[in-house]
């Protein structure tokens, strides 16, 4: 199994002979897309049953998308949606047992062999929920379905590790569009400038960054004292999450830059995150593919059943219970182990209490007087560190094992 | 009735506003209250009041109150 981080030189050699291969053989662009997004796929595989599974997880969607769509066209009744739902469940199901999460005991009974994780495994199952939700659309407004494309779009060996999340749609949309300007010394100087920054960030700014948030993780794990371990907690959850934040947007750099130079356009995952002002803002503003992804597959069904049925009187308390549920399994999604669960429980309640007060305030000053009072530059800085702070200390159990350390702090 | 009435009607009920008036080219900008939770409530209401229903991706690709519109009439055969 080959190395594929954006530091390996697999990922360097492709980085730069892509865009040369798509540009040489344009006529053939699709296939030779396919041909190299499958040899990394494969190239990638821990074993030989992680091919079959592999190839299950990436074909049946693209059936079972025609099929779900024949059979709500051709049966009346509640069937369609029942089979629609089991497949959705089902697909989650075996992701979970694919993910193979430490805190689910049913896991730790079931066989399970390492070898069968595929690289980028959560990143296909947005996909594919994204392709298989919008199918119907698709078909009625004449985009272009083709196995071929449908590969493309779900092994882009680009986006293959960590996103962003584009949808059908705009991707084939994209990689067909003939109105592209054509490339100019300009655009790929500025290209190569956008991969040598991502770089930088990645190797150089976020490695500093993670040696610094490693070093207060360490001291503050074998600390004692309430005033030097509350000290050592928060230089290190101030140094994480820098360190998420270069590490993450410098290579959503580095891929937006290369699969440019290749003639495709990556949608921005990030827009300055850390001026947000409210959580809701910063989720607007990081990892943005993915925030728009769960406000339309997680957020708007939870929240339609909800206020159609046992909320339909408690609308707003409709809301704040659909916004923790999709921050929960937003977290739970992020990793395995129970860490992931805390970060998932703590972007909840801070989304609930963030939207509790805006609401409250707004009753408070009236919208008008909301908006005078936010727009103030003391308020901005103080809700900007709010932000920042709340963000820091969920972020803090990303890549740490804090829970371990608590339940060691309380001889648990 | 005209679906357009009757759905204006829906509109000035969820957003508690008797002076709201519809054209086809308003969108979620034009009227204060529409954001991402009384978007659902709309939806809602109007699924109601029209007595069909509207898949996420429906909801999703909508861009303005005219495509709304078709999207009703579509759906309940008045297109």
């Amino acid at each position: 199994m080959l190395n594929f981080s954006i530091g390996s030189l697999f990922f360097a050699v492709l980085l730069f002979i892509t865009p040369i291969i798509m540009r040489i053989g344009k006529k053939y662009r699709t296939g030779l897309f396919l041909i190299i997004n499958i040899a990394v796929f494969l190239l990638c595989l821990k074993s030989l049953p992680a091919l079959l599974i592999g190839a299950l997880w990436i074909l049946v969607p693209y059936f079972m998308a025609q099929l779900l769509q024949r059979a709500s066209e051709d049966t009346a009744g509640a069937l369609p949606r029942i089979l629609r739902n089991s497949f959705y469940l089902l697909m989650v199901a075996v992701f979970a047992y694919l993910m193979h999460y430490e805190w689910v005991p049913l896991f730790k009974i079931l066989p399970y062999s390492n070898a069968v994780k595929l690289l980028g495994l959560s990143y296909f199952l947005f996909r594919e929920i994204d392709f298989t939700m919008q199918y119907g659309y698709l078909k009625e407004t004449g985009i272009r379905i083709t196995l071929v494309d449908y590969l493309n779009y779900i092994l882009n060996f680009y986006t293959v590790m960590a996103g962003p999340i584009l949808r059908y749609e705009e991707f084939v949309t994209d990689f067909y569009d003939e109105t592209k300007p054509e490339m100019t010394g300009d655009t790929i100087l500025h290209d190569f400038h956008r991969i040598l920054f991502g770089y930088l960030k990645v190797y150089v700014i976020s490695a500093v960054l993670s040696v610094w948030a490693g070093y207060w993780f360490q001291r503050f794990s074998t600390g004692a004292g309430f005033f030097s371990l509350f000290t050592e907690f928060i230089l290190f959850a101030f140094f994480n999450s820098f360190y998420i934040y270069f590490n993450f947007s410098g290579y959503c750099d580095v891929v937006a830059g290369g699969a440019h130079l290749s003639g495709m356009t990556l949608r921005e995952n990030f827009n300055q995150p850390y001026f947000a002002v409210s959580l809701v803002e910063f989720w607007n503003r990081h990892h943005i593919t993915l925030s728009e992804w769960i406000r339309d597959y997680i957020y708007s069904p939870v929240i339609k059943v909800l206020i159609s049925g046992a909320f339909r009187k408690k609308i707003f308390a409709g809301q704040c219970v659909a916004l923790f549920i999709t921050f929960l399994i937003a977290g739970i999604w992020h990793g395995t182990n129970f860490n992931y669960v805390v970060y998932g429980l703590l972007q909840g309640l801070g989304i609930v209490i963030s939207t509790l007060r805006t609401s409250h305030m707004k009753k408070k000053l009236g919208k008008k007087g909301f908006k005078e009072f936010q727009a103030k530059k003391w308020v901005r800085v103080v809700e900007n560190c709010a932000t920042w702070a709340y963000i820091s200390a969920s972020f803090s159990f990303v890549g740490y094992d804090v829970c371990g350390i608590i339940l060691k702090g309380f001889d648990v | 009735m005209d679906t357009k009435i009757k759905l204006e009607q829906v509109f000035r009920e969820v957003f508690d506003d008797e002076e709201i008036e519809l054209t086809d080219e308003m969108t979620a900008d034009d009227i204060d209250a529409w954001d991402s939770l009384t978007h659902v409530q709309l939806i809602v209401a109007v699924e109601e009041a029209f007595k069909c229903k509207f898949s996420t991706v429906e909801v999703m690709k909508l861009k303005n109150v005219g495509e709304f519109i078709k999207l009703i009439d579509r759906k309940t055969g008045n297109a």
